[in-house]
């Protein structure tokens, strides 16, 4: 018995020996930190404006990639670092601002957003050769320019995913919901295609962004008394409006979105409990892989990112990559942007750049548990 | 066609109006003064409400009550500050609707800053509504009309059977004669910016617990309350502006059903037709 | 340096609408509250004109002045038995009037909310010989401002403006002058907007709302009403202030707030103390 005891000690002894020559064993190059002239990334985002809460959401996600960027080293040794401006959300202060960080700060790529601020950065960015990349999902888009790249779950991608679960409950009749913008028309298009495809009736109506009140629309809705409602916009919390207002019309139909824009803080509340039960199709943001990028931003916003967080974060990682593959320039970056395949995004999913510039992601099908907390669970199609 | 759940949206909707409507209206008549910013006292007791009520954690009554005290002296602060300094000296009234479109600027840059744009909705839980066949209505609707039918009341008793009301009505018919006659217009002029700021104050309350507010909200429920208050006219103040709030709240949900793209060129068109056709309203 | 001479050319722009906006509202007294409504159809009728029919963009900067100084015209109209203050409101919903109708009906590029892909000739294309241009333009601009209101026009236009009656007593119709000098209003706005596309490269109806018609009250009304230097010296200071804020250090996202309060309190200020504005000689007393 005394043998076995002093066995037992020697092992413990041992193993913590081991493990504390483990934790300061000589450290990787990893561990540097990159020195010297950082190389500069734009970024034009609204700040203020009505788009403003955008740019507020997920410029800290940008710098979290950056910090964690040159946590490991940086690129090439030397460190990444953003310059941010403000675009206003309108197409004359997305120029102003793109001219600024392009011509008076120098950076060789920026990260943008929307689908009309890049529609006039497009022309500036093939004049001025600087890439440029964002979560736009208007498909076709990015193909007009060859400096312009996006990173996006289409809906041509997501909806399929949730025409499946139509097909699975046994749908008959649908409504959509689009907002008065040129989403509308691709969307509209690929919708009503598929609800053709799988013999469903439809109606859908455009809402007008920044309204409050949508009930004159949801009692559209409400005539056509259908067995699933979707919805499909840019994001903004008069989504979530319109999902409480539909239940306070008295309809208790199963509400889909076409994005994962229930993990936006502002439109799940918005929303409020009638968030709860929709099913939607997205990003594939899978909470173990992200679990970095999600406690980092937590320590700094207090609340968990949403879906556009996880893109942006990878797009700081893609420009980064980028430069270490073909040098800090306007081409070299967007050879590397071009070339993009396999990627690991921090949503758990692989990503590769299709041959007009716009990424194809992984995406998901997901079921809203609870809105407070916010839990959200993986469903099958 | 639902006829019967828009109409009750619209009605709904005009009791926002009614409170809106009547205070600018009571501004205007007795001072003739064209208070724009009287929108943005509607957000400023809509975003206090939201930010001691959601954010805060404040008990609702609390909440609303401080949020209305707070747009009322918001109105009485801009007539001081700002409407007075300009008629003294020697602006017209033209100078003071310019000011208060510098006003409106300032407290609206200000809650853009704050919210970034974002709606700011008070509350998360759902309304109860009631069923009845193929309309929904909810205990709120009912709620907004109770109120404003009891805060109309009292602003007839108040009109009609105080001396303070008795002043304010001498200026609505005649504001240099009233001045002659002894009336204070000073202390009436305060009372009438309080009182007018705190009903847009509730107006406010009661659309960011419901629909929620964002920085537009102000200019557009305003416009639209100016629109009901030319149509009601001011020869008999408070049934013209009800009578234009339910008319423009009907409207709004009708066009809201119809062609919701056209909402506000329908409510401007129609402002222009009155203006060119019938500038003294209904009543007038 | 392009960013400057960017910068440059906006002014240039705003200078031309200021210009505009204080031929109505400073010499001929009628309170403009919705010229942003021209701003935007000069700009939809240059851009459409040059991005889907072909048309070369000098020949649709003309059209555009053109369409704007008819459509002005249009709408002024049955505005014109309106007194002062119903005028004001009456041009302030049809700023909204407009917004709708741009935001509804006028063309779109596939995909986008606006316009863009202008096919601009050589002298509008780089940054310098674009700025050139446009001050070319502006100077030209200036020229006939100038030469209007030092013309018996222009005194009739004051005249108008301050004592209707005596108008009419010497046999001259103010409400042609009225209709006059609000055509060339909306000619001049029309030509700022085809500029204005010009200078952004894209044009969306959020360019021409109700802010933008405050925006262009608040170059008027610090420069100074009545004044040729007053529409060139507003106009330049403000948008340098604004700028200027960029660069010291103001955080990005305030920016948009912080020029929309400080426009606000000008209004404000400029109402209590000094109507006339800068180098004004109109202190408008209604």
């Amino acid at each position: 018995m005394r043998s076995n005891r002093t066995r037992h000690l020697f092992v413990a002894l041992a193993s913590v020996a081991v493990l504390f020559a483990a934790s300061v064993g000589p450290r990787d190059a990893a561990g540097q930190t990159p020195a010297g002239e950082p190389y500069k990334i734009g970024v034009t985002y609204p700040l203020s404006g009505p788009q403003g809460a955008w740019g507020q959401l997920l410029v800290p996600a940008m710098e979290i990639a950056v910090q964690h960027v040159n946590q490991a080293g940086g690129v090439s040794g030397r460190p990444l670092s953003l310059v941010i401006e403000d675009t206003k959300g309108n197409p004359e202060g997305a120029v102003s601002a793109m001219r600024k960080v392009v011509q008076v700060d120098r950076v060789a790529a920026i990260l943008t957003i929307f689908t009309n601020v890049v529609s006039a950065q497009m022309p500036l960015a093939d004049q001025l050769k600087v890439p440029l990349i964002s979560p736009v999902e208007a498909p076709g888009l990015v193909a007009k320019s060859e400096w312009a790249f996006a990173h996006s779950p289409l809906l041509t991608r997501t909806l399929p995913l949730v025409s499946a679960r139509w097909q699975r409950d046994k749908v008959k009749r649908l409504f959509a919901f689009f907002p008065n913008t040129p989403i509308a028309k691709f969307g509209s298009a690929i919708v009503k295609a598929e609800a053709d495809k799988l013999g469903l009736q439809y109606e859908e109506t455009l809402f007008k962004l920044g309204d409050t009140d949508f009930r004159g629309l949801i009692t559209r809705a409400k005539n056509f008394n259908p067995d699933a409602i979707f919805i499909f916009g840019h994001g903004t919390p008069d989504e979530g409006v319109i999902m409480k207002q539909t239940r306070e019309l008295g309809m208790n139909t199963q509400m889909y979105n076409g994005c994962a824009c229930v993990t936006v803080k502002s439109y799940r509340e918005a929303a409020g409990k009638a968030a709860e039960g929709v099913i939607y199709a997205g990003f594939k943001y899978d909470v173990g892989a992200a679990r970095k990028l999600i406690d980092a931003y937590r320590g700094k916003l207090g609340f968990d990112p949403d879906y556009a967080g996880l893109e942006v974060y990878d797009m700081v990682f893609m420009i980064a990559e980028a430069i270490r593959k073909y040098g800090y320039g306007g081409d070299g970056i967007r050879r590397g942007l071009t070339e993009i395949k396999d990627f690991k995004s921090i949503g758990g999913g692989l990503v590769s750049m299709d041959k007009d510039r716009q990424s194809v992601v992984a995406v998901g099908l997901y079921q809203v548990k609870d809105v407070v907390k916010p839990e959200f669970v993986e469903i099958s199609p | 066609m639902n006829t019967l759940q828009v109409l009750a949206i619209g009605l709904g909707l005009a009791g926002y109006y009614a409170l809106v409507a009547v205070g600018f209206a009571l501004i205007f008549a007795t001072l003739r003064i064209f208070h724009i910013a009287h929108g943005t006292v509607f957000i400023t007791g809509g975003y206090a409400f939201f930010l001691l009520h959601r954010v805060q954690g404040f008990g609702l009554i609390l909440s609303g009550l401080l949020a209305i005290a707070a747009a009322a002296l918001l109105g009485l602060a801009i007539d001081k500050a700002v409407y007075l300094p300009v008629l003294r000296r020697g602006g017209g009234l033209f100078s003071v609707f310019i000011a208060s479109l510098g006003v409106s600027l300032i407290v609206e840059a200000g809650f853009l800053a704050y919210t970034k744009g974002v709606v700011s909705v008070a509350r998360t839980d759902m309304l109860d509504i009631l069923n009845a066949g193929p309309v929904a209505v909810r205990t709120l609707d009912l709620a907004v009309l109770a109120i404003v039918a009891v805060l109309y009341g009292l602003l007839y008793l108040w009109l009609h059977r105080t001396k303070v009301g008795l002043e304010v009505r001498g200026l609505t018919d005649n504001g240099s004669l009233a001045a002659v006659v002894g009336v204070n217009v000073d202390r009436t002029r305060t009372h009438i910016f309080l009182l007018a700021s705190a009903l847009a104050g509730i107006a406010g309350v009661l659309t960011a617990y419901d629909m929620g507010i964002n920085p537009d909200s102000g200019s557009r429920t305003l416009f639209v309350a100016v629109v009901a208050v030319i149509l009601g006219g001011l020869r008999n103040l408070l049934l013209g502006t009800l009578i234009g709030s339910v008319a423009l709240g009907i409207l709004t949900a009708y066009a809201g059903f119809f062609f919701p793209e056209w909402v506000t060129f329908g409510v401007f068109v129609t402002m222009i037709l009155l203006i060119l056709v019938r500038p003294q309203g209904l009543f007038g | 340096m392009e960013h400057l001479l960017y910068i440059g050319s906006l002014m240039c722009v705003w200078i031309i609408v200021s210009l505009a906006v204080n031929l109505v509202i400073g010499y001929a007294g009628m309170m403009a509250m919705g010229h942003a409504a021209y701003l935007g159809v000069g700009a939809y009728t240059a851009a459409s004109l040059n991005i889907f029919l072909g048309v070369d963009y000098f020949s649709a900067m003309v059209i555009a002045a053109l369409s704007g100084a008819v459509v002005a015209v249009l709408t002024l109209l049955p505005l014109l038995r309106l007194s002062g203050f119903y005028f004001a409101l009456a041009t302030l919903g049809l700023n909204f009037v407009f917004f709708d109708l741009f935001h509804n009906l006028a063309p779109r590029v596939e995909g986008s909310e606006g316009l863009h892909g202008l096919k601009l000739p050589a002298l509008l294309t780089t940054a310098d010989t674009r700025f050139m241009t446009t001050l070319v333009i502006t100077a030209a601009c200036i020229l006939v401002a100038t030469h209007l209101v030092g013309s018996p026009f222009g005194r009739l236009l004051r005249a108008t403006r301050d004592r209707p009656e005596a108008v009419s007593a010497v046999g001259k119709n103010p409400t042609t002058c009225q209709v006059v000098v609000w055509g060339v209003s909306g000619a001049l706005t029309g030509l700022a907007g085809a500029l204005y596309a010009a200078t952004l490269f894209y044009i969306d109806p959020t360019l021409f709302t109700l802010n933008a018609s405050i925006l262009m009250l608040v170059f008027v009304g610090v420069g100074g009403l009545a004044s040729i230097a007053g529409s060139i010296l507003g106009p330049v200071l403000l948008i340098a202030f604004t700028e200027s804020l960029r660069f010291i250090g103001l955080p990005s996202q305030l920016l948009g707030p912080v020029q929309q309060g400080l426009y606000g309190a000008l209004l404000i200020g400029l109402m209590i103390f000094r109507r006339q504005g800068l180098v004004g000689k109109h202190d408008f007393h209604e």
